[in-house]
Parts: structure tokens; C-alpha cells; sequence
């Protein structure tokens, strides 16, 4: 299971013994922490994490847990909520995997909620509430778009299988056209109990956030257990806010410091968070320097990979960070590290008529085989037809046999204005392949009031998501993460529909009058009219 | 062919073309006409106008006098003296007119022995062991009277019940037929006027009432939240026991009013809450106040997580602020600039408002239950103005009667106040209903081309029912029926105007529709014009 936090357990498990007096006081616990990554292409990866668990949502008094939220979450019963919000896409080539997982560009919400006759009423009402709390468009995750993906999306939060396919149900969906900006940000802040007031929150600020390569945001309400027995289960609320800077676009250089980034120093601590750590991989090479030097240095045995710890509970001054790499300007790494498993998307074919999906899925990994789960939801109006799904690895097409990739395949008929397509495969990418998937589509030609205002844009389609259950430790660059429940991220599509000229129906409409008016005006004419043939002798009479 | 047999049959074209378009006219507005259900217009009219209402709020008096020995009150025909008495005054009053009283009397004699039993020393008597406290007793009253020595005296419990106690040259017959009327009248005159201003269009001179500026509209649930603000948790974090505090000290307040509204409350803590007003310092005495005027401003609604997400229902707001080390200790000032009592304020139909501040050097502190006591009774002061509870008193100052209140119940809510709250509530929500009605009759007759589905007309016919079905339970004084026929009424008549397909933008406007037809039945109705135009002269 997925739970960053986890890093700090791993790392400060001695810290962590050391019992706040406010953890005797509030059932609530607080814990923040931000990890920074200068990645090898000379960005830097800032994540922060927020986590607040819970001993008591039931009830209607709330502490530190954010009362919307908490309300939402019981109101609509639901069992584990994610939300996440994504500007820019994750490039897994060059900055190898995100510390958690980013999800595709625009916005992305999955729930499982508990069963009951309202399982649908209240979906619909989740996306509402939260569009309202995040001014969002989340409301227009509606039937149409909403999903059940079968293989992936199992629940981060603690759970058993039997329980919770009897219980509760999955939902997920997304809008990939969503722009994420300042005002999903401000409701996102005033969830944190210090708001952006005090601790490591308050280098949250929004001008340098959304001035940056990559930005994800995300809210994920999960039940976790705080012993291995879980005799009590709590419930966590995780903020995490992931971006990466380009510190050598603005010097040159990949030196960086937190003012620099942030244009803000960490003032005070938040006084009501038990933990409170700025963590810092310490890159492998040894030619830099960091001011001030870590607290403590921690080293994680199995890859040698070193962080620097600073404990915020214990800094009583303003603190600052910065560090200086020994080189005169930055020289790009030209051979990018390679992440074991990474895809690319691609829409193929022309015309406003037929088209295709091509999916790259590549396993770098010279000598293990790795299963994938992959889920992909298409629009209706891109008519997928199955028997065109084709699997080629290395180029080579494969329709049967033990060395066919696809082992198992869900595949949900779309219906046309009320549910999208889905495609899940479970897939096993044999060692160092490029696996291709395409299938071929019509594309409908729907009704002019369908069409978005801004029509000639086009329709965006979400990201694919790919899902491994690694147990390899090469996969992650960090080893953190064994046994976790990853998604790997697509891009997202845009395609053009046939568009129609929207002021043709009143044209059509004006002509087709005109043309039955003159005919009724000629005819009306023929009938009433009396037709003379006058000769000249006549004429010279007058 | 002749000429008069042409001259006929195009007068025969002529005239089928245009028998074709006159048939053809109306076959095309009906067909292309929206559905509109047929909704009672006269009806509604009626009520609005009151004249299916001739509205009563019927009070029914009981009073038990003391059987004395030495001068006995006759009671034969006292009642209707004192009903007559009783109803003169109420109708004299100009301005409670338009409301119909009916006040009825009954009177009994009660042995002086049995008054021993509950007249306990001095006079004193424990009035509430007596009085019925049931909610079907709303409008019956019982009042014990006895002679005794020295002013008038009114002993007023907290259920339906009071003692008063009449000077011995006082009683008889004729004294007692003037003053108990009076009694009474200064007791219920402020709750009449309230009812009849309800019912009158609002006059622009008139000063609105204070006390229904600062109650909330009527709803059938309301949501409670208590929020700690805290200003500054690096100098000191405040911390509450708020949810032990409201099951003791609001629960019971919420219990009486459920009848009414049903009431959830929860609570939340906000930390770095802080105020978008600067607070000045008084220099002397080295504390922190609020003129009135940046009152107003106190709440900062952009950073303060107030609303809830999921309630759609008004929302109360309680909040307990403490201010920041730097700014402690606040105080609010009144209009005379020095500091408040209770250090509070109200927020008309938002929430209130109390400022504490934690005397600790720690840089913890937590509000236990009994010091959240005193604060909680602020917050239910500030309730009880909130959802329009008003402090049943006499308002004659005239009146020489000393007036003793029994001390507030537990629940915060005396059962005449609770009564008087019924009533009113009742009113406010049969007017509400029918101007909703009114309003939503405007509105369809206003936008001829609006679609009125069924279920619309079904919603306004059953609000209709409900509105007669309140009225006849005020007249048999079964208020508690016609509160909740008035309920009824207002939620219908609400979700008949707010339906969805009750939106005037849904609709096209006419000249789209002409601007359509333009360019067809122009042309064509210009050569079938000169024909007939021709044909006319030709008759000539």
C-alpha cells in the first residue's frame, strides 16, 4: 500500500517515539513534511505531505481533521476518497518516478463508497459537494463519464478483500480538461490546521507554485491502522502537494535555495503538528554543498541512498535551506535515466472519419518480466471496435499463445450519451520490449448541443493508467515504495469531432422559408391571375 | 368561359386559401402551445387578499379564585363579564386590527385549604408543580387568584400556570373584571401585535421590529456550529470540551424547540483565525477593545471555515474567539466606550459572537465543562434571539402589579414562551406560503410560453389544503396540528416555486420564435393581402 508517510516512520522511527504533549491533548494527530529531490535533469522535486489522523470522525466535533471534509466523507459514506488536481505532466523518462503517484493532467477522483440503494445518489452528490469545496468542475463527473474500473484502483487504506468487495463499490472519474490554478489551491490550504500561517505550509505560495514545470495536488481520505493488529482503525486525511522547479532556466545553474523557490523562509513552526520534517535525498555524486548542514543523516541499507533530516520541532530560528552544486553551469545528463516500466499514448489515422489508439508500453528491465494492469476509459463518442485490437511486441504482432501479453481483458461497451468505454488488461510486458496496443474507432457525429462552447478545440480523453504490483526494488529509484500499488500515467488526447457550422439551423432554416415562399407566391399567382395574350390590332386600338 | 365564371372561381381560390389559413392558424397555436397545467388563480388571489382566512389565535383563560369565608366572589356570570372585558380591550386596540380575537374565560373557586398545600411560606408558591406542561395545552392557561395584603403580585411559572395575588379591597366582582383584564392584556398585547403587523404589507415609515430583524427565517431544520477560533496557537492553544458542555447545557434547550425545528449541532476548532480588524489599545488600563462600529467587520468569512458542504439548511454560527497574545485582553466596548459585560455580540440571522480571554501563563489551555458554562449561556441567549424566542413579559408599566418570574428552566425556554414561539412561527409560515403561492402565480401568468407540469399543480393544490387545514386547527386551538400544517404548506409551496422547470430562462422569449417565422409568413402573406385587397376594390 501506498503511504509516503511511511518514508518518515522508516527513517525517524526514534523521532517519532518522542511523544508530543499535543498528542496527549487531542485525539488528532498532526504530521507534515516536505521532501526535496533535485532531480537529475537539473530540476528540483518538492513534495509535500500532511497527513491527520483520526480517532473519531463519527462524531460531529471536530479538531484538527477539516470539518468539510470529514462531513462530506460521512455524509456520502464513502470509505477512502481520493482527489487529485494535475497541471503538466509527470515525465517519467527524465525524473524517473514521482514520490506519489501524480495522476493524469486535469483532475482525477476516485472513491470507494459502502454499498447501500444511494450508492449512485450519493457519487453524485460527493462530486458536487467537492466541486463546491474546491471550486472545481467536479460536477461534471457525471453517468456519462464515471466509471467501475475492475482490476485497478484498489484502496490505499487498509482493507480486506472479502469485506470489501461485499461492502463497498468503486467509482472513478476524471476531467482531463480541467485547469488547475490559485483558486483549487486556497480551499486546499485552508484544510491544514496552520493553514499557510505557520511550519512547513507556509512556503505554499501559489505565485511560484503554478510557475513551475509540474504542479499536483491532491486529498486522499483513507482508514489506516495505527498498530500491526489494527485494533483501532482511524481515518487519515493526506494533503500532498508535488512540484518541480527549474532552478536552470531562470541562472543556468541547478543551485537552489528555499527562498529562491518559494520566495519565502520558514518563519515559525506549526505548533500543533507532532512531526514536522524537511526531508533532502542527497544526490550519490558528493560535489555540492548544503547550508545549513542536516540535523541527521539517515542511510537506507538495501541502495545506499542517503537523506538529510531536518526535525522543525526542534529549529527554534527562522529556517532557511540552500544548496550549491560545484560547477559553473549546468550540463544536461544526455543519456536520461530509464524507469523500468513507462508509456506513451498516441492517437493515429486522419480524416474527421476513423481513427486509432496506439499505447507504447515499455518494460526497460533487462531480465524480469512485469505484470501491468492497464485501464484506459474512452469517450462514447469515439466507437471503439474490438476485433482491431492488435498486440505487437518489438514490433512483432502476437494473436495467441502463452507469449500473448494480454492475460486477462475486461472490456466495457460504451452506450452512446451514457457511459464511456473501458479497457482493462491485465498485461505481462515481457524483459526489455517496447509492448504496443492499438485498436481502431469511428468518430461519432454528435448533436450540435453537445458540442462544448469552445467547440473547435476538441474533446479531451484522460490519461491511461497503468498499474504495477512491483515487488522489484530497481523499480523505484528509492526502495521506499516495495510493494506498492503504483500508477503510471499517459498522456492525455485531445481529438477533434466532425463540428458543424452552429449557425447552419437558423441558415436552414431562413432558406428553406424563402424558397417555399416564392414557390407559394408564383403558384398563388398562376391560380388568381388571368393570362391575356393581347395582338397588336387590339394594342393600336388603345 | 365567361368572364363572370373566371371572376368566380378565382374568388373561389381566393377564398379556400384563405378558409385554409384561418383553420390553419389556430391548428398551429394549439399545436405548438406548451403544457400549462391549470393552477387555482382565484384561489390563491383569495388568500392573498385574506379572504379565506378570517385567521384566530384563540386563548382560553381558566381562573381558579380562592374560596374565602368572609367575602366570597360570585361567580355566576363573572366569566362573561370578564370575557366580555377581556375581548373589548384586545379589540380596541387600533393597531392589532385585521386579526380576529377570541378569547374565552372560565371560572372556578378553589377551597383555601387546598392552597396550603401549594403556597408555601410567604406566599411563595411552587406554581410549575401544577401547571401543564404538555404541548396539546398550548393556549389554555390557568391562573390561581387569592386576596392578600399589599400591591397586586403576580407569581409567573415556567409552565402554563400563575399565582396572583389581589389586594383585599380589590376583591370583589367589579374590581376583578377590570384588573384581570388588564393583567392579561399587558401580558399578551406584544404578541397580538407582532401577529397582526405580520399579516399587513410592510409600510415604509414603519420601523422594522428589532426582534424579527434578528431571527432567523423559518426552517424545519437548522444546523449549529460552535467554532473555536483560535488566533494564534504559537502563543497559546486554546483547546474545548465543547461536546460534553452542549449535551448538558444545550441539549435540553434543543429538546423543547424540536417540536419547532430539528436542531444538529456540531463543533469545530480553526486555528491562526484572525481578524481582519485591528484592535486599539487602551492605554490606561492596558486591554484591547472593539468600537461597535468594527463590529461589523469581526468575522472574516474569506479565511474562516464557516460553511458547511453538505447541509443545505441555515446555518447558525456560535463562535468562541480568543484573541493572540498581542492583542489580549479583548474587549468589546458599547456605544459609550466602556467594555461589555459578557464580552459578546450578536450577529443578526447569522450567529453570535463571545470573546474569551484565557487567563494562563501556560502556552496551553483547555476550556473545561464548567467553564464553558457561562459561555453557553451567552450562546443560548444569543439562540433563543436567533430563532425568534421572545421573553414573555409584561409590558404595562402602568400596571401596579408586582411581576415575579419564576427562574429560568433548565431548558432556557419557559412554555409560554415556547407557546408564544408556536403562534408566531404558525403565522410567519402561513403568510410565507401564501406569498409563495402569489409569487409563483405571478410568475406563470407573467411568462405565458412557461411549461406548468402536474406535479407543480398537485404541489400548489396540496399547499392550498394544507394553508385550510391550518387555519381550522387555530381555530379548535390545536396549534401544534396547525404548526405543522403551516410547515407543510411552506415546503410545498416552496418546492412548487423552486422546481427546476420553474425558470423563466429555460423558456425562449416570443421574438425568437417570430424571428424564426419572419421570413416564411411574410412573403407569403403578401400576395394572399393584394388579392384580397383586389378582389375588394373589384367589388367596389
Amino acid at each position: 500500500m501506498w503511504q509516503p508517510y511511511r518514508l518518515v516512520y522508516l527513517l525517524l522511527f526514534n523521532q517519532i517515539l518522542l511523544i508530543s504533549i499535543y498528542s496527549a491533548k487531542t485525539s488528532d494527530q498532526f504530521r507534515e513534511n516536505l521532501i526535496i529531490k533535485p532531480l537529475p535533469d537539473g530540476k528540483v522535486l518538492t513534495h509535500f505531505e500532511f497527513s491527520i489522523h483520526s480517532s473519531n470522525v463519527d462524531e460531529s466535533d471536530y479538531d484538527l481533521f477539516p470539518r468539510s471534509i470529514g462531513q462530506i466523507f460521512q455524509t456520502y459514506k464513502a470509505r477512502e476518497l481520493h482527489l487529485t488536481f494535475t497541471q503538466g505532466r509527470w515525465n517519467y523518462e527524465g525524473w524517473g518516478y514521482p514520490i506519489a503517484p501524480s495522476a493524469g493532467t486535469g483532475v482525477e477522483l476516485w472513491a470507494w463508497l459502502w454499498k447501500n440503494e444511494n450508492l449512485d445518489k450519493n457519487w453524485r452528490s460527493l462530486t458536487n459537494a467537492l466541486a463546491g469545496v474546491f471550486c472545481a468542475s467536479l460536477n461534471f463527473i457525471d453517468e456519462r463519464s464515471t466509471v467501475q474500473p475492475r482490476l485497478s484502483f484498489r484502496p490505499e487504506g487498509v482493507y480486506i478483500d472479502s469485506e470489501l468487495f461485499n461492502s463497498a463499490e468503486l467509482r472513478y472519474g476524471s476531467l482531463p480538461h480541467e485547469n488547475v490554478c490559485t483558486e483549487n489551491l486556497t480551499p486546499w490550504l485552508k484544510l491544514l490546521p496552520c493553514k499557510s500561517k505557520a511550519g512547513i505550509s507556509s512556503l505554499l505560495n501559489s505565485h511560484k507554485l503554478y510557475n513551475s514545470n509540474f504542479h499536483s495536488m491532491s486529498v486522499h481520505v483513507q482508514p489506516v491502522c495505527q498498530q500491526k493488529e489494527c485494533h483501532n482503525s482511524q481515518l487519515e486525511i493526506l494533503q500532498t502537494v508535488s512540484t518541480v522547479f527549474d532552478p536552470v532556466r531562470e541562472s543556468g545553474k541547478r543551485d537552489w535555495s528555499l527562498y529562491q523557490l518559494f520566495d519565502r523562509d520558514i518563519t515559525r513552526a506549526c505548533p500543533l503538528a507532532i512531526e514536522s520534517n524537511i526531508v533532502l535525498m542527497l544526490p550519490e555524486v558528493e560535489d555540492y554543498s548544503i547550508d545549513p548542514e542536516p540535523f541527521s543523516i539517515q542511510t537506507v541499507d538495501s541502495t545506499k541512498r542517503r537523506f538529510g533530516v531536518y526535525d522543525l520541532t526542534k529549529s527554534k530560528t527562522n529556517f532557511k535551506l540552500m544548496m550549491k552544486w560545484k560547477e559553473a553551469f549546468f550540463e544536461y545528463d544526455i543519456n536520461p535515466i530509464q524507469p523500468d516500466v513507462y508509456a506513451h499514448r498516441y492517437f493515429t489515422g486522419f480524416g474527421q472519419e476513423h481513427g486509432g489508439i496506439k499505447v507504447n508500453l515499455f518494460n526497460r528491465n533487462p531480465t524480469n518480466s512485469i505484470n501491468i494492469q492497464y485501464c484506459d476509459v474512452i469517450p462514447w463518442y469515439l466507437r471503439l471496435y474490438m476485433h482491431t485490437l492488435k498486440v505487437t511486441v518489438n514490433g512483432n504482432e502476437i494473436s495467441s499463445g502463452p507469449s500473448y501479453p494480454i492475460k486477462q481483458l475486461f472490456y466495457q461497451l460504451a452506450v452512446d450519451r451514457s457511459r464511456p468505454s473501458v479497457m482493462e488488461a491485465n498485461i505481462s510486458l515481457p524483459a526489455d520490449t517496447i509492448t504496443t496496443l492499438s485498436i481502431e474507432f469511428d468518430k461519432a457525429f454528435i448533436k450540435y448541443t453537445e458540442h462544448p462552447p469552445d467547440a473547435n478545440r476538441g474533446f479531451d480523453v484522460g490519461s491511461a493508467v497503468i498499474t504495477t504490483l512491483s515487488k522489484a526494488e530497481s523499480k523505484w529509484d528509492s526502495i521506499l515504495y516495495q510493494q506498492t500499488q503504483d500508477g503510471i500515467y499517459t498522456e492525455t488526447l485531445l481529438i477533434s469531432l466532425p463540428t458543424p457550422d452552429f449557425s447552419m439551423p437558423y441558415n436552414v432554416i431562413t432558406l428553406t422559408c424563402t424558397v417555399i415562399a416564392l414557390f407559394f407566391g408564383s403558384m398563388f399567382n398562376l391560380l388568381t391571375r388571368r393570362f391575356v395574350a393581347l395582338d397588336s390590332e387590339n394594342r393600336d386600338k388603345k | 368561359m365567361s368572364e363572370t365564371d373566371t371572376d368566380r372561381t378565382r374568388r373561389l381560390i381566393i377564398a379556400s386559401f384563405w378558409t385554409v389559413i384561418l383553420i390553419g392558424l389556430p391548428l398551429w397555436w394549439k399545436t405548438t402551445d406548451v403544457y400549462r397545467a391549470q393552477l387555482p388563480f382565484t384561489e390563491i388571489e383569495q388568500w392573498s387578499r385574506w379572504e379565506a382566512s378570517n385567521l384566530v389565535f384563540p386563548l382560553d383563560f381558566t381562573f381558579y379564585f380562592a374560596e374565602e369565608d368572609e367575602t366570597p366572589i360570585e361567580l355566576e356570570q363573572l366569566s362573561e363579564n370578564i370575557e366580555r372585558a377581556l375581548n373589548e380591550q384586545f379589540s380596541r386596540d387600533a393597531e392589532a386590527d385585521g386579526l380576529v380575537t377570541q378569547l374565552s374565560v372560565t371560572v372556578d373557586s378553589v377551597k383555601w385549604k387546598q392552597w396550603d398545600k401549594i403556597v408555601r411560606k410567604e406566599n411563595e408558591i411552587d406554581v410549575d408543580s401544577f401547571g401543564n406542561s404538555m404541548e396539546e395545552f398550548n393556549g389554555r392557561y390557568e391562573f390561581y387568584i387569592a386576596p392578600g395584603d399589599g400591591d397586586m403580585r403576580v407569581n409567573l411559572g415556567n409552565s402554563r400556570c400563575a399565582f396572583v395575588q389581589i389586594n383585599r379591597k380589590d376583591w370583589n366582582e367589579l374590581a376583578i373584571t377590570k384588573i384581570l383584564p388588564s393583567l392579561l392584556f399587558s401580558f399578551f398585547h406584544s404578541e397580538y401585535l407582532l401577529l397582526s403587523a405580520l399579516f399587513k404589507p410592510p409600510s415604509p415609515e414603519e420601523k422594522p421590529n428589532i426582534d424579527n430583524m434578528r431571527a432567523m427565517k423559518y426552517s424545519p431544520r437548522y444546523q449549529i456550529t460552535f467554532s473555536l477560533m483560535n488566533a494564534c496557537p504559537s502563543t497559546l492553544l486554546v483547546d474545548w470540551n465543547i461536546e460534553e458542555a452542549v449535551n448538558m447545557y444545550l441539549k435540553p434547550f434543543l429538546d423543547e424547540l424540536k417540536i419547532l425545528s430539528e436542531v444538529t449541532v456540531d463543533s469545530q476548532v480553526q486555528y491562526y483565525a484572525q481578524l481582519t480588524v485591528t484592535p486599539e489599545k487602551n492605554e490606561n488600563e492596558g486591554y484591547y477593545y472593539l468600537r461597535p462600529e468594527m463590529l461589523p467587520h469581526f468575522v472574516n468569512s474569506a479565511e474562516w471555515n464557516l460553511a458547511s458542504a453538505v447541509s443545505s439548511y441555515p446555518t447558525l454560527n456560535l463562535i468562541l474567539y480568543t484573541p493572540e497574545a498581542n492583542q489580549s485582553p479583548l474587549h468589546i466596548h458599547n456605544s459609550k466606550g466602556h467594555p461589555i459585560d459578557n464580552n459578546a455580540f450578536l450577529i443578526p440571522r447569522w450567529g453570535g459572537i463571545v470573546i474569551s480571554n484565557p487567563q494562563t501563563t501556560n502556552n496551553s489551555y483547555k476550556l473545561t465543562v464548567e467553564e464553558l458554562k457561562p459561555i453557553i449561556e451567552i450562546f443560548i441567549s444569543q439562540l433563543r434571539g436567533l430563532l425568534g424566542v421572545r421573553k414573555f413579559t409584561s409590558d404595562d408599566k402602568e400596571l401596579s402589579a408586582k411581576v415575579r418570574y419564576a427562574p429560568p428552566p433548565s431548558t432556557a425556554i419557559t412554555a409560554w414562551e415556547l407557546d408564544s414561539l408556536i403562534r408566531h412561527r404558525t403565522a410567519e409560515n402561513i403568510v410565507a406560503a401564501i406569498s409563495t403561492l402569489k409569487s409563483l402565480s405571478q410568475l406563470v401568468s407573467e411568462i405565458p410560453n412557461m411549461v406548468v407540469l402536474d406535479h407543480i399543480q398537485t404541489e400548489v393544490l396540496q399547499a392550498l389544503d394544507s394553508l385550510k387545514e391550518s387555519c381550522e386547527n387555530l381555530r379548535t386551538m390545536s396549534y401544534v396540528a396547525a404548526l405543522n400544517h403551516a410547515k407543510q404548506a411552506l415546503e410545498r409551496s416552496e418546492s412548487a416555486f423552486f422546481d427546476p422547470t420553474m425558470v423563466s430562462m429555460l423558456y425562449f422569449p416570443d421574438e425568437h420564435k417570430y424571428a424564426i417565422y419572419m421570413p416564411l409568413f411574410v412573403p407569403v402573406s403578401v400576395p394572399l393581402l393584394i388579392a384580397l385587397l383586389r378582389e375588394a376594390k373589384k367589388k367596389k
